[in-house]
């Protein structure tokens, strides 16, 4: 009985090992949030280039404003993505975008428009549609 | 009376700190790895699977490595105890010299060799060199020398095959040995550090061993890893546990 339980324990032990290494990009998709993302770009408004961000993409947590971008990771044995939290300072807004300086959010080209649970900075993200 | 109770007390009280020594950082383990409950071991198995991939390396390492052990010394040691040839007494001594020194004589060579093969940066560069256990050879030789010859000889009545008399009489009558060479060889492998440093550059492709010198004590993660990777060998232990007392009763009876 005692040697049955130990050789069930060193199976599960060996099947969750090879399961998780095996199944864990999976496993990680589907418990990541699925975002969509929108290539920012610099646009003129007024009489002055700016980067326009679509307003669905501005977050605040009461005290500063910010922008989700993806970036690439090896963090992962699969090609993922983590969600950047980039802080911006808004110059221009209109009802559907804000704009920003140029450069400002660096070589981030994408930023998160959509997600289906909340995002947190740093946290693996699917990208289900880039826009 | 009073001066051996005395002495009764004392010892206890001795015995009780060391006890308390050694079960203290096990405890300081167990509580940090299981701290935050199960979030992190979801972390080890889903989000930060660096220590789950190295663990799997240990995996591949240790059985490949052990398993290759057993089959090489048991062929080594039927040689070396029942086959009678010019030189073998001196060939076995070596091995044993071999097995007296120091592993970290020998790694340099391994090195050398490793990335002439090209297999330096590989697992086979920590297999290969890994199957040829002097220990094991040389505990496999003492278990099979008490294998009685007349065995040997009757079983030659029936078959002349040497492979048959290994695989059909010698293996079945000293597998507690070979369990006992098979246990101490993977757990020999699953902690190796030193062969992993000198022998791969990858960080990636280290086994767990070489990866728990950068666990924190702050990381819950880390001890998480820590106790995942001690689990194995405790359970090997705890399953094959008559085998090895068996196995190295034999080899100390010698």
């Amino acid at each position: 009985m005692r040697k049955k339980l130990i050789i069930i324990l060193i199976l599960l032990f060996i099947f969750s090992v090879v399961g998780f290494i095996s199944f864990g990009g999976q496993i990680r998709d589907a418990l990541s949030p699925k975002v969509t993302i929108t290539e920012i770009s610099d646009e003129l408004y007024g009489n002055k280039y700016y980067t326009k961000i679509p307003i669905g993409a501005v977050k605040t947590d009461g005290k500063n404003i910010f922008v989700y971008s993806v970036a690439q990771t090896d963090k992962y044995p699969e090609k993922s993505n983590i969600a950047v939290r980039c802080p911006i300072v808004i110059l221009e807004q209109t009802d559907s975008c804000v704009y920003i300086q140029i450069g400002y959010l660096g070589n981030y080209r994408y930023v998160i428009t959509d997600s289906d649970k909340p995002v947190s900075d740093g946290e693996r993200v699917v990208v289900e549609e880039r826009v | 009376m009073v001066k051996r109770k005395l002495i009764d007390v004392i010892s206890t009280f001795l015995l009780c700190i060391t006890a308390i020594i050694m079960v203290v950082p096990i405890i300081m383990i167990l509580l940090r790895a299981f701290g935050n409950g199960v979030s992190t071991y979801i972390d080890f198995y889903i989000w930060e699977p660096k220590y789950l991939y190295a663990l799997s390396k240990s995996l591949v390492i240790s059985l490949c490595a052990s398993i290759g052990t057993v089959i090489v010394s048991t062929m080594a040691a039927y040689v070396f105890s029942k086959v009678k040839f010019k030189g073998r007494d001196v060939l076995f001594y070596l091995y044993i010299i071999v097995m007296m020194m120091p592993f970290q004589v020998t790694l340099l060579p391994q090195y050398i060799v490793s990335k002439s093969l090209g297999m330096y940066d590989t697992p086979l560069s920590l297999i290969l060199p890994g199957i040829f256990s002097p220990f094991a050879t040389f505990l496999l030789t003492q278990v099979m020398k008490s294998v009685p010859n007349e065995i040997i000889e009757a079983a030659r009545i029936d078959t002349s095959s040497t492979w048959r008399i290994l695989l059909k009489i010698i293996i079945p009558l000293i597998k507690p040995g070979i369990i006992c060479a098979w246990v101490l060889s993977f757990t020999e492998h699953w902690n190796a550090v030193a062969e992993p440093l000198i022998l791969m550059e990858t960080h990636s492709k280290y086994p767990l061993a070489v990866l728990l010198d950068s666990v924190s004590a702050e990381s819950t993660l880390g001890f998480a890893a820590v106790v995942m990777f001690a689990v194995l060998p405790l359970l090997l232990f705890l399953l094959f546990e008559n085998e090895v007392m068996e196995g190295l009763g034999e080899y100390r009876l010698k």
